[in-house]
């Protein structure tokens, strides 16, 4: 059916709800939940401060869509404000500080799928912030190189660079802790 | 490390969004040249790392944001301040119409106040001999409403704008 609400595009949303018709807005907020939970996950290296971040990301996003050209593609627009929300909640700027501390992680042969899960999200804590938050808008938002270093105010380049110096890491570290 | 390594390695991150006909090269170039074949397999082997730690969001979030942008009821600071402001405007409508003084109201009210409270205070002299002056205690009380009201308000758009 062409007239499913959850077939509207963002656009549409976006003008409803700016000629009032608030509860459409939760057609966006189920839209992007999982996206900006994972990305404030990443960012923010916890369940409880994710949750915070993205929530406060989908209030500013709705406070602020009077401003915002309905034109535009919503994505990453909501995408910066959940960045600059999960970066408020962990009190830090972009940087090169990793989340979690640098002991050593060492998953057992016959981890379970959810301690393999735990181990290698420490390891994606370990990266630095900047890494971080590239990985999760790559990976987790799929957004391409050009999409992040916009979000990011960042360079294409610099972008690829980091996404590669984030492989390595995560390999290298992955395999040092399996091997 | 050739033209075509760069062009790959340049290319590689947003592999997922190439069409078929510009992902042929790439991967013609990937089964001829074993450098980039690893770097390769390493992108593979980290896309599939972190899609592992992909989280889902809380079943309650969506709930917890419609409630958190619903409208809210007026404040009662907010009430009070649309009551004044009325007053005030009707206030100023009846002396305009009226060509009379607005302070007038004023002082017609402070005086009538004054003698209700001097009839009620009469058997307690001493009670009457404490207070101070009727019509500054009335100015008093009302800048304290005003400031106590501006407080309200300036707390309150702080809140909506933090």
């Amino acid at each position: 059916m062409a007239d499913e609400p959850t077939t509207w595009s963002d656009e549409a949303i976006v003008r409803r709800v700016l000629q009032g018709d608030s509860p459409v807005y939760r057609l966006i907020v189920e839209r992007y939940q999982n996206v900006v939970f994972a990305c404030a996950r990443a960012v923010t290296g916890n369940d409880a401060d994710a949750k915070d971040a993205a929530q406060e990301a989908f209030i500013r996003l709705y406070r602020h869509l009077a401003q915002f050209d309905p034109r535009r593609p919503l994505k990453p627009y909501l995408m910066r404000i959940a960045v600059n929300c999960s970066r408020n909640i962990t009190g830090t700027r972009r940087g090169w500080e990793p989340l979690a501390e640098t002991s050593e992680v060492v998953a057992p042969a016959d981890a379970s799928e959810p301690e393999r899960h735990a181990a290698v999200r420490e390891l994606v804590e370990r990266l630095p912030q900047t890494l971080r938050e590239v990985c999760a808008l790559f990976y987790f938002a799929e957004h391409s190189c050009k999409e992040v270093a916009e979000i990011l105010q960042m360079s294409e380049s610099a972008v690829k660079v980091a996404l590669h110096r984030a492989r390595k890491k995560l390999l290298n570290d992955w395999r040092c802790a399996y091997e | 490390m050739n033209e075509s390594c760069e062009k790959f390695q340049a290319t590689l991150p947003d592999y997922r969004w190439l069409g078929p006909r510009e992902r042929a090269p790439l991967d013609r170039h990937v089964a001829e040249c074993a450098r980039c074949r690893e770097e390769w397999r390493e992108a593979q082997a980290a896309d599939e790392l972190f899609a592992e730690t992909r989280a889902s969001a809380p079943g309650d979030l969506a709930d917890a944001v419609m409630l958190a942008i619903a409208p809210q009821p007026q404040s009662a600071a907010s009430w009070l301040w649309l009551v004044l402001a009325g007053a005030l405007a009707v206030e100023v409508a009846v002396a305009v119409t009226l060509q009379i003084n607005p302070l007038l109201w004023w002082r017609a009210a402070a005086t009538f106040g004054e003698e209700v409270v001097r009839e009620w205070c009469a058997p307690v002299s001493a009670a009457w001999d404490w207070m101070p002056s009727f019509d500054a205690a009335l100015w008093g009380g009302a800048l304290l409403v005003v400031a106590a009201f501006s407080w309200f308000t300036l707390n309150h758009w702080r809140m909506e704008h933090a």
